[in-house]
Formats: C-alpha cells, structure tokens, sequence
C-alpha cells in the first residue's frame, strides 16, 4: 500500500521538471500523506480503506505542481530600468562628443590650454563612470532551481558580466592614455618622447591582466 | 457543508498560520489539528495546504526547514516569522470587520445600535 501511495505521487509528479523544489514537494507529501495512512490504520482502517482516504484527500495537485516549477525565464528587465539605462548611456556619449570642443574653447577663446585640457579629461572620465556605472547595476541573472542547467546560466551571466566590465574599463583606460598624451605633449611640448606612454600603458594593462588571471585561478 | 468549506478554504492561510503561532509544525500535523479543532467536520485537502505553504513562504510569512529524523523518512517543518504573526493579526481584524458586516446584510429582524 506504502509502495502505491509512491506510485500516486510519482505519477502526479510525472510531468514535472525534476528540480530539487519539485523532488523536495514529492518527498514532504510522501512522508506527510505515509502520516496520514498510518494514523488511519492505528483508527482502525483496513488498508485498503486508509489508502482510498489518503487518495481521495489529496485534492488537485496540478497547480501545487506548477508552482514550484515556474518556469523562470531570465526575468525581463523592467522597462523603467532599461529606459534609466538608455539615458544615460547617451548621456555619456553626448560627454564624450562635447570634451573636445571644451578643450578648444578654452584654449582659443580663453587662452587658457591647461584648464582645457583639464576640463576634457574630466568630462572624459565622467562620461566613463556613467557607463561603468551602468554595467555595474545591470541585473544578474537569479537562478531559481537547484540544477545544472541553472547553475550554467548564473555562471555565464557571471562570467559575461566580468568580460563586459573589463571590456569598458580597457575602453577607458585607453581614452585616459591618449588624453594624457594629447594633454602632456601640448602642455609641455615633450612631443619626441611623450608617445611613449602608449609602450608604458601596453605593459600596466598586461601586469593588470596577469594579476587578474592569477586571482581567478585562486578561486 | 460545502458552503463552509469553501469560505474556509478562503481562509486557509490565516488558519495555517493560527497552528504556527504556538510552535512549528508540519503538514499533517497541521492538518490532523484542524480536523480536530472543527470535530471531524473539516478537512484540508493536501493539494491546497501545500499550495498555501508555499505561498506563505515566498511572501516571507513562514520559513520551513527538514527536520533530523533518525528512522523514515524526513519531515519539513514551517515556522512562522514576524512578519506572519502580522498578518495573522491583520486577517483576524479583517475577518472581525467582515463578519460583522455580514452579519447586518444578512440576519433578519435584529438591529445593530452602535
């Protein structure tokens, strides 16, 4: 009897997606619904009686089923974000457009060369704060079962989000070699040798990357 | 008889979490409690005091956890949180409210003076 009480739940089980919530679901209602039978035996069923009492208290097990196993798609972004995300995405592009013309503005109708190169290298670095900051804030992915399948997709959603982060930090800090460049060759004028920076820079982004790599074997 | 059913099933998480307020428990217990609290007369299906608990818990009202027993198999235990006693309260004085209201719709020939 114990055995087709199993066989009841396995097969209202049946279409479910063996994930630990569904398996752990089966197992509390097994040993839940062996509780019920053997406290109707020690009344006095017969067996056959308390198996048909536990069957027919059971009730429709559909949507229990079906709410542990929601189907969790990588939840969409709410649009609210992805508009806040749009924004200041341009915002920073508009940043970037406009530093130059800051640096020639102060400089042709100011004479003032240093305060803008100063003021493009600050717009420069806000507008790469504003995108950093954006993929930062971006949601990752919540895995909501215990499988394999979902511990994959936390891992690339991690592993995709470390790429793009590294991605715009590159990406900024090459714009900051080359303004430092720009800055400190006009300033200066250390033109015959300023270009070294870039062979300067090559070697920091490559000892970054190596420290990098080494910390993620420790883990 | 079927009438009372399903206006206690409306009320299925509130008398969850009644059975929760002294100590955890888990389901049949919980079940075989309200089966003696009404003389026999009601009974939860599994379906929905399953359906109720896991609801419960992913609005943070109760928490569960397996407990160690040492022979068969094991039992999961729900306790409940701050929160639920909260809510508990809360459904009790809605019910106060609704009972009440009900009461003047429905009975005939008695007048309320308050």
């Amino acid at each position: 009897m114990i055995e087709r009480i199993r066989q009841y739940l396995e097969q209202a089980f049946a279409g479910a997606p063996q994930t630990a919530k569904v398996l752990e679901l089966r197992e509390e209602l097994f040993t839940n619904l062996l509780d019920k039978y053997n406290d109707l035996l020690r009344q006095g069923c017969s067996e056959e009686e308390a198996y048909a009492a536990v069957i027919a208290g059971v009730g429709d097990l559909e949507e229990l089923v079906r709410s542990v196993q929601e189907p969790s798609p990588l939840s969409p972004e709410p649009q609210q974000y992805r508009t806040r995300r749009a924004a200041v995405t341009a915002i920073a592009v508009m940043l970037y457009i406009l530093s130059p013309f800051a640096a020639v503005l102060f400089s042709e109708l100011l004479y003032q060369d240093t305060i803008g190169v100063l003021v493009m290298m600050f717009l420069i670095a806000a507008a790469t704060g504003l995108l950093i900051f954006n993929h930062m804030s971006r949601p990752v992915y919540v895995k909501n079962a215990d499988t394999v399948v979902e511990d994959f997709k936390a891992w690339r959603s991690v592993n995709g989000r470390r790429k793009s982060a590294w991605r715009s930090f590159r990406a900024a800090f090459w714009c900051l070699v080359v303004v430092v460049y720009l800055g400190s060759s006009f300033l200066f004028n250390i033109w015959p040798f300023s270009w070294l920076i870039f062979i300067m820079a090559a070697a920091v982004e490559g000892i970054v990357r190596g420290i990098l790599a080494l910390k993620e074997e420790d883990r | 008889m079927s009438i009372a059913s399903d206006m206690l099933r409306g009320h299925t998480e509130t008398i969850i979490l009644r059975q929760l307020l002294s100590r955890d428990s888990y389901g049949y217990e919980i079940n075989k409690a309200i089966q003696e609290a009404t003389g026999n007369r009601y009974e939860l299906k599994e379906a929905t005091l399953y359906t109720a608990f896991r609801r419960l818990e992913q609005s943070g009202c109760i928490l569960s956890y397996w407990g160690d027993e040492t022979t068969g198999a094991r039992r999961r235990y729900y306790s409940i949180t701050p929160q639920g006693r909260a809510r508990y309260l809360a459904n009790v004085e809605e019910w106060r409210n609704a009972r009440e209201l009900i009461e003047r719709l429905i009975m005939e020939g008695e007048t309320h003076n308050d």
